[in-house]
């Protein structure tokens, strides 16, 4: 496993494509950037600008890049060996499945998560340095919702890992993940009453979107009241269904790939 | 039962079925893919519970979605068809179980209320002003909820969130359900029995009856006929026994004294009255309940408050020299619906204004009766075009503490004045006199409008009562089963104290230059003649002006 941990490390730098994707999420977070700029002088009813400002508003963008940077990396980290048969070669000559699945479910792992924070938070860090922190939200709630973050973001991991090793395709699990995104826009819109946990991207909501309430003047900007403290019980419901999720997700995929036809 | 449910268990019966037959098929055509097949029920079930909720009495058919996945790990015939069978009865039980339990897909209404009650006290705005003590809120209605969970009864949480919403005495703190069906069963619950009319007191203290039932008249009982006791109390007491007197939450003590007997005609199994016949003679009748008493007080109130029968913000000839202004609501539903600013409103109705002015209309009158509010922003464009020129004064915001989470407030208990509001008046109607028409369903922005204009010199507002008395800006809070509106934006007068609203002396700010006697003539003009009595008077009032 270990070997092929290596090779795939030295792929991930030799193929620049995930770093491309990457690249692109985090240009888009200057479109966050721009629209919070433009909510503020369009819209005329908020308080201040700032990256607390884009937290409340915005920041719920990034939940797609989010879920498309993971289906093409892990896409590509796990399934993209199928295609040239490099997974067919490795298993003929002697490496267990385990090891082939593993090794690469790690790295999909890992370097996908540092990738995915950092399309969380730099149209955040970008906006903080232009236009400054704000009064919105404060950073110890921001870093708390990141830290729970990382959690349903790893589930999402897991979930394309496996999805990966079941269709064999990159461009399948891509256009699976357009597939859950439409979904999720469809269906989401029946009913908001669905407990949070159920699904990654749902955790992945209620951690970016913040419940927030406002008071105006008559004619003045408002102030804008986030409820940004998230409760200990459900932060802790989130995290467990996340770990639950994650693990099931990599034994499936194991379980499946373990004793497959790979014709 | 949602329409969901029954799709999703209806595909997850069908599914286990097809799974049981795949079983066989599967052991034919070896296939390492056939075992993913075993993992649909358990993404269904997910997909499922992410659209609608979870719901305990389905805990079993999730269960079983769940125990078919044994499918995909093991792929023994008999271990995949003994799940796909077993999932397939757990989902039919699951259905016909849901569909006879009254408890499934119910609301927590204790949990709402909980929930609710902490968010609405976090929000709303007057808590100190009008003194709400929401611990003992909590404790009066967390009983009524529990039961209302228990019992999975919607209309006891309906009725008990109209009851708590009551007792703040503020137009703006109102449930609103989420089927509106329930509310009005709720009402006409409380209402009471129909014996064929509705009670109102005359000026003078005097109760009398109105909206009376033709079938009355042959016991000597029409409207006007003085009423001396009902079911052997005065009908104000009276009023107090129905249960209808709890749901009611008026802001300003003014339209609780006029409306203060209007609920007595619903009490009591039988309508035991004593009345004054046209001869001076006291006489009694026992009268027998021919209804509900909910559809004669909604008819009570629709006479006595009709309103001018006119086009929303449209201007029209009353006579040679007044044109009124109707105004239904404080919102435009044409152009102006998307431009905050009202441009095209404005210019439309200072177009009808001149043209009417050109033809010798000089005065307006400006009905606001059931004009429960919208804009602000309207508002300050309406009053601005009649306001003489110059500078006028709106209201003053507070300011918000953004640390301590609520509006500033001065050591003397005012709050801290922030941003004055004003307007330019640009004297459109040339000083022509102006009455403006309220009633108790004028709210909100009617009454900022009410209470600007009364600034001015040429303004008289006229009505039965005052209006609502509730001028703060509005917030909701969403719930599943309905929602809730409350005073969540604070706007005061110049010394810091709250603009326009009550506290608990319910003695409101909102503006009655003229109050118009109820007496036999305003009765006789609203239910025998049916005339509009308050714009007669209001047209009266500005022909004794000039």
């Amino acid at each position: 496993m270990k070997n092929i941990i290596n090779s795939q490390i030295k792929q991930l730098f030799k193929n620049k494509l995930k770093f491309i994707v990457l690249l692109i999420c985090c240009a888009l977070s200057g479109f966050i950037v721009y629209g919070t700029w433009l909510d503020y002088y369009a819209l005329e009813q908020l308080p201040e600008i700032s990256a607390s400002q884009l937290i409340i508003y915005n920041w719920g963008s990034v939940i797609i890049m989010v879920f498309f940077f993971v289906a093409v990396s892990v896409g590509d980290i796990c399934a993209g060996d199928f295609s040239d048969k490099t997974v067919y070669t490795e298993l003929m000559s002697g490496c267990k499945r385990s090891g082939t699945y593993f090794g690469r479910a790690v790295v999909a792992l890992v370097f996908t998560l540092i990738g995915s924070l950092v399309i969380v938070c730099a149209p955040v860090l970008i906006s903080s340095i232009i236009f400054g922190w704000g009064t919105l939200v404060s950073v110890g709630d921001f870093v708390t919702r990141v830290f729970v973050l990382i959690v349903p973001i790893i589930r999402i991991i897991c979930e394309f890992v496996c999805i990966s090793f079941i269709v064999k395709n990159k461009y399948i699990v891509l256009g699976i993940a357009f597939g859950i995104v439409e979904l999720q826009s469809v269906l989401g819109n029946l009913t908001n009453n669905a407990p949070a946990e159920i699904l990654g991207i749902t955790s992945f909501e209620r951690l970016c979107i913040f419940d927030c309430w406002a008071t105006s003047g008559l004619d003045d900007r408002g102030n804008i009241i986030a409820n940004a403290a998230l409760p200990a019980g459900e932060m802790a419901s989130i995290y467990i269904w996340s770990i639950i999720a994650s693990a099931a997700a990599i034994w499936i995929g194991y379980s499946f790939f373990h004793r497959d036809d790979l014709d | 039962m949602l329409k969901q449910d029954i799709i999703y268990l209806t595909l997850q019966v069908l599914s286990c079925v097809l799974l049981f037959l795949l079983a066989g098929f599967s052991q034919k055509y070896v296939s390492s893919k056939w075992k993913l097949c075993y993992l649909a029920p358990a993404v269904f079930c997910i997909v499922y519970i992410s659209t609608t909720s979870i719901e305990k009495l389905l805990l079993p058919v999730y269960i079983g979605a769940a125990a078919v996945a044994v499918g995909f790990f093991w792929e023994k015939k008999l271990l995949r068809r003994i799940v796909s069978a077993l999932c397939a009865f757990i989902t039919v039980g699951g259905l016909i179980g849901a569909a006879v339990n009254p408890y499934f897909r119910m609301t927590d209404y204790l949990g709402e209320f909980e929930d609710t009650l902490k968010e609405m006290e976090k929000r709303y705005i007057l808590t100190d002003y009008k003194q709400i003590d929401w611990d003992e809120l909590h404790d009066k209605y967390e009983p009524i909820f529990r039961e209302a969970t228990e019992s999975a009864d919607e209309k006891l949480n309906c009725s008990a969130w109209m009851q708590l919403c009551a007792e703040f005495k503020d137009g703006h703190v109102n449930y609103i359900p989420e089927d509106e069906a329930v509310e009005e069963e709720v009402i006409r619950d409380i209402c009471g029995r129909d014996f064929g009319l509705s009670i109102l007191n005359y000026e003078d203290g005097r109760a009398v009856a109105v909206n009376v039932d033709p079938s009355l008249n042959e016991l000597g009982i029409h409207d006007g006929t003085v009423i001396v006791t009902w079911n052997g109390k005065s009908p104000e007491d009276a009023a107090k026994d129905s249960e209808a007197y709890q749901y009611l939450g008026y802001a300003d003590e003014y339209n609780a004294y006029f409306y203060r007997s209007l609920l007595a005609a619903g009490t009591g199994k039988k309508g035991n009255v004593v009345y004054i016949d046209d001869d001076g003679n006291e006489r009694s009748a026992e009268l027998s309940s021919i209804g509900n008493y909910y559809d004669r007080y909604k008819s009570t109130l629709e006479k006595l408050n009709k309103g001018v029968k006119a086009a929303h913000m449209s201007v029209t000839e009353l006579n040679d020299t007044t044109a009124c202004l109707r105004i239904k609501a404080m919102m435009y539903v044409g152009e102006d619906s998307v431009n905050t600013d009202y441009e095209s409103t404005i210019r439309s109705l200072r177009h009808s204004i001149k043209e009417y002015r050109g033809e010798g209309k000089e005065n307006l009158v400006i009905d606001l009766r059931g004009n429960g509010g919208g804009s602000g922003t309207l508002v300050r464009a309406i009053a601005g075009l009649l306001a003489p020129e110059g500078e006028h004064l709106y209201c003053y915001d507070g300011v918000w503490d953004r640390e301590a989470s609520g509006y500033k407030k001065n050591p003397d208990g005012t709050f801290v004045v922030g941003k004055k509001n004003t307007f330019e008046g640009e004297n459109c109607l040339g000083g022509g006199k102006i009455v403006i028409l309220v009633d108790r369903g004028s709210a909100s922005a009617s009454d900022h409008m009410a209470t600007v204009m009364s600034r001015f010199d040429n303004v008289t507002v006229m009505g039965f009562t005052k209006s609502c008395g509730s001028a703060q800006g509005v917030t909701g809070i969403a719930m599943s089963s309905g929602g809730v509106s409350l005073s969540g934006s604070l706007t005061l007068n110049e010394d810091g104290t709250v603009w326009i609203d009550a506290g608990t002396d319910m003695k409101s700010g909102s503006p009655l230059d003229i109050r118009v006697p109820l007496d036999e003539d305003a009765v006789k003009a609203i239910f025998v003649d049916d005339t509009d009595y308050l714009l007669e008077k209001a047209l009266e009032h500005l022909d004794s002006d000039k």
